[in-house]
């Protein structure tokens, strides 16, 4: 600092200099103890400032959180899903919208002529929004900025101007996982499909870098749609639907049903695509039901595979009811043979033989009338039937019952599983699900050896599923024909359901697969002279198997589970 | 080759002999520093915000860069004489286009200060500060004038025309820069304490007085006030910005091109510059730059006691002040010690006005701490 060298100048009385002034130009106007106070004054500042530096430079944060332009009200997070693969088929972007905050506007129409000017903004309606602030606070000027208006939203520096951060749902694969995935509301919440049954633990989850993982396969589900695609076109039909699971696990591979919708897009519920065929449709579904009866009559002891039912009729009555065969024939079968050629009557016999109360109670413990067990909120629970007097033998051979297609699958994995009861998941589970017992072991590979030969190629008999038979992967399997029952009026319409079982490989079944054709057509310019299922579902399911086969093989999904089971 | 000795009597080797090299080297230093940050932080705005090629506004800023460095030079090229001489016409020039900044002046965001040009937008306050500090220090060291608070009173009317047209526009935190000067500049002239009170009382009613009649236009600075104190209401957005930045940056920066800041805050590249030089370059570089400032205006004020002459010392002191003064607003506002002001930091502040009021200012400044050697 500077010595104050003239002692006359004194803090307070300091005009004593300026009167030495006048007399000499040259003395100074400054007084050095002023400076000095100046200089001091100035250091107090230098030090705040650099005391201000410092703390900043230690208070040092990453905190991310940079902007408060941005609302995070309405922000809500769900977690992305992904296939067995590890394969996206669900995950959410972030998005921002251009909110007006009305009461924090100065001057509206000034602002929304700046904004106008913008040619990011130029298509607002002014005089719309100028309606809207009356009644609102907060104004959506546009949805979902691009990067370009983002940037220029951000720069406006405008005060009343917000940007709406919210995550918007993509389903990148669209179509092909409508009915599982479901559908989200505008509030982010799941409201059909895992999306809703799982909603409390996709949505908001505290770590947003895990997945949710479901049992589907990507590659497999379009296969198998795409061939589904292909048979509505070539059957002229109304819809179709599919299921692949793991006969050990449950694990249902792919599930498919068509018409489908693509989740990306919001529409009205009520359109009969988003009726998912598998799960929520009840159908009587026709001859697949004669292995539940046989089996139950060969768990009973009541029949063997030889016995041999003589002189069967073409027709048969129950009260004034008439039951008919396939054909006109009179003729002496087998049990295998009864179910190999699909005979009805030969079923009802065997049904009389087991009674009313013992299959009653052996369909009941497979499982068709239970509520599907797959984590998904559109299934059902089939109707309880009302057993009159001719139901035992329609029931018999599937007829006057019904079920839904994914119960049939889980009583005919029971079926060929050994015997244990089967509840189909989405969820790989940890442990085995094979611990309730339905039917014997041996029960069981005698249903395996009869269903082998409704598709052998090479059996005498000429089973109804022989269009299945692709070499290499021994099928085992039972079609099923049903007529529909009419919507108003009693009795049935001659309209078809279409249904194949498939299994393979015989030797260990593995992989269940059911094809479901809703209201096939004939069509003798493209070579199909009828309507059952073993013109349709069967070749159906056969090119399929021939797709899916490799790539399941080559997955191994039943091997992997085992060796978690060994550990 | 070009000889610098005592010998050689050429224009150029004089002013290079008489010239406070140090202080041109750091001079020098900022100006190159500037077109380094403005590089850093203007280029992605210049693409984004006006949707031209890449390097505009670095071009530009090059362009006054350079101007006002030249000019800088040519200033101080000059004898202090002419200083002395010709500021009057400067400041009636000075006036002149403040003037009619009210009548064809341009109106951004609330306040109209700004001339258009036909190529750039001119802000003629930062061109008038300088020329009024040199008329204040005229009158106060004319001895002709009369006593020295007959002097006092000449320039106090002088502040007061400047007032009136500054809070006009309005422009409240320029007055008070100005104002602030002008008392530095009588309190070391020895004015009485009493007197000093005294108007210190007047010019604090008078504008608060004009504020509460003119409530309306002096709305902004209101919410200024309102959100420094209470940073939840309101739009504080680019201070609570520049001060998250400068936390990002930490000590040692983000590193060069890392920095946001500029992305997310409307004109961050002219107040908020040191904020987006923090976040990038971290407080080490702030406080470089502080250091670097702070030097020259220590050296520069310090000088005033090699002059005998009362104009060059009192110049000295309120040049010197002014550009200090300004950069520590800046600085204070950037680290939220002071409301948002609309104060440049000289030279590192992109905009045209702001670089060639620096450049005056030094180089009035390197032409009167120039030695007297022959």
């Amino acid at each position: 600092m500077i010595k104050d060298k003239n002692k006359k100048n004194n803090f307070y009385y300091s005009n004593d200099s300026n009167k030495n002034e006048s007399a000499f130009s040259d003395v100074s106007l400054i007084l050095k103890n002023r400076i000095n106070i100046v200089l001091k004054s100035f250091l107090i500042i230098i030090s705040i400032i650099l005391v201000r530096l410092l703390y900043l430079g230690f208070s040092h944060t990453n905190e991310i959180n940079f902007d408060n332009f941005i609302s995070e009200k309405d922000y809500n997070t769900r977690l992305n899903i992904v296939d067995r693969s590890n394969l996206l088929i669900a995950t959410s972007v972030d998005v921002y919208d251009l909110v007006l905050k009305v009461d924090k506007a100065r001057n509206l129409s000034e602002l929304l002529a700046k904004l106008k000017k913008e040619k990011e903004f130029k298509n607002i309606n002014v005089e719309e929004i100028k309606k809207e602030s009356l009644l609102k606070k907060r104004i959506v000027l546009k949805k979902k900025l691009d990067p370009e208006e983002y940037k220029k939203a951000v720069l406006l520096g405008e005060p009343s101007l917000e940007l709406n951060k919210r995550q918007v749902r993509i389903y990148p694969q669209r179509n092909l996982f409508s009915h599982v995935l479901g559908q989200i509301d505008d509030d982010y919440k799941g409201i059909s499909g895992i999306e809703s049954y799982f909603n409390s633990k996709i949505l908001n989850t505290t770590d947003p870098s895990s997945t949710f993982q479901i049992t589907l396969d990507s590659v497999i589900q379009s296969q198998i749609r795409q061939e589904l695609l292909e048979a509505i076109n070539t059957y002229s039909s109304k819809g179709a639907a599919a299921l692949l699971m793991n006969v050990n696990s449950g694990e249902i591979i792919s599930l498919v049903s068509l018409p489908d919708f693509d989740p990306n897009r919001r529409e009205s519920l009520n359109d009969n695509k988003f009726f998912n065929k598998i799960t929520l449709g009840t159908y009587e579904l026709g001859s697949v039901f004669k292995s539940f009866v046989i089996a139950d009559a060969l768990e009973l002891k009541l029949v063997d595979e030889n016995t041999i039912f003589e002189n069967l009729q073409s027709k048969t009555y129950c009260g004034n009811k008439v039951f008919h065969e396939h054909d006109k024939k009179i003729k002496n079968l087998t049990t295998s043979e009864i179910l190999i050629k699909s005979s009805n009557v030969g079923a009802m016999l065997i049904g009389e033989k087991v009674n009313k109360e013992r299959y009653k109670n052996f369909l009941t413990k497979i499982g068709l009338f239970d509520l599907p067990s797959v984590e998904i909120p559109e299934k059902t629970k089939p109707l309880n039937v009302n057993w009159s007097e001719c139901t035992l033998d329609t029931a018999s051979y599937g007829h006057g019952i019904s079920t839904t297609p994914i119960q049939l699958a889980s009583a005919y994995a029971t079926l060929v599983n050994g015997g244990y009861k089967i509840y189909p998941t989405l969820i790989k589970k940890k442990n085995s699900h094979k611990q309730e017992r339905i039917i014997s072991s041996d029960t069981s590979s005698r249903m395996i050896k009869m269903l082998r030969r409704v598709v052998d190629k090479t059996d005498p008999a000429e089973g109804t599923g022989r269009k299945a038979d692709i070499s290499g992967y021994s099928v085992i399997g039972k079609t099923g024909t049903a007529d529909k029952p009419a919507k108003d009026t009693k009795g049935y319409t001659h309209q078809y359901i279409s249904v194949f079982v498939a299994i393979y490989p015989e030797e260990k079944p593995e992989n269940l697969l059911l094809i479901m054709i809703d209201e096939p057509k004939s069509s003798i310019t493209k070579g199909i002279y009828r309507t059952e299922s073993a013109w349709n579902a069967v070749p159906v399911a056969g090119s399929i198997i021939k797709k899916i086969g490799p790539i399941l093989a080559e997955k191994n999904y039943n091997i992997a589970f085992n060796v978690k089971q060994d550990k | 080759m070009f000889e610098l000795g005592r010998t050689n009597t050429d224009k150029l080797a004089l002013w290079w002999r008489n010239i406070d090299r140090v202080l041109l080297f750091l001079i020098l230093s900022l100006v190159i520093l500037s077109i380094f940050f403005a590089y850093s932080s203007t280029a992605t705005i210049a693409s984004e915000k006006l949707n031209r090629e890449d390097n505009l506004i670095l071009f530009k800023h090059i362009f006054f860069s350079s101007v006002s460095f030249f000019l800088l030079i040519f200033i101080s090229f000059l004898s202090p004489r002419y200083i002395e001489k010709y500021c009057l016409l400067g400041f009636v020039i000075a006036s002149i286009l403040l003037i009619s900044v009210l009548l064809l002046g341009v109106e951004v965001k609330g306040s109209k200060r700004w001339l258009n040009l036909l190529f750039f937008r001119f802000q003629p306050v930062e061109f008038y500060k300088p020329f009024f500090i040199l008329i204040c220090c005229m009158i106060m060291s004319n001895l002709q004038l009369g006593h020295i608070k007959i002097r006092i009173f000449y320039s106090f009317f002088l502040l007061i025309f400047s007032l009136i047209l500054l809070l006009k526009q309005p422009d409240v935190g320029q007055s008070l820069l100005i104002t602030a000067i002008w008392f530095i500049l009588i309190f070391v002239s020895g004015v009485s304490i009493e007197l000093l009170i005294s108007l210190f009382i007047f010019i604090v009613i008078s504008i608060c007085s004009s504020i509460f009649l003119f409530k309306d236009k002096f709305l902004y600075i209101f919410q200024r006030l309102g959100t420094f104190f209470d940073a939840t209401k309101g739009d504080n957005l680019q201070n609570q910005k520049a001060l998250l930045a400068i936390k990002q940056g930490g000590l040692m920066g983000r590193g060069l091109g890392e920095g946001i800041l500029k992305d997310q805050v409307p004109e961050a590249h002219t107040d908020f510059v040191l904020a987006v030089i923090g976040e990038e370059f971290g407080i080490i570089m702030i406080i470089l730059i502080f250091g670097i400032i702070s030097y020259l205006f220590f050296k520069i004020f310090l000088h005033f006691d090699n002059e005998n002459d009362n104009f060059k010392k009192l110049s000295l002191i309120g040049l010197s002040s002014l550009f200090y003064l300004q950069s520590i607003i800046n600085i204070g506002v950037t680290l939220s010690i002071l409301p948002n002001k609309g104060m440049t930091f000289p030279f590192l502040s992109y905009g045209g006005s702001s670089m060639i009021g620096s450049s005056i200012i030094f180089g009035i400044l390197l032409c009167l701490s120039k030695k007297k050697y022959l």
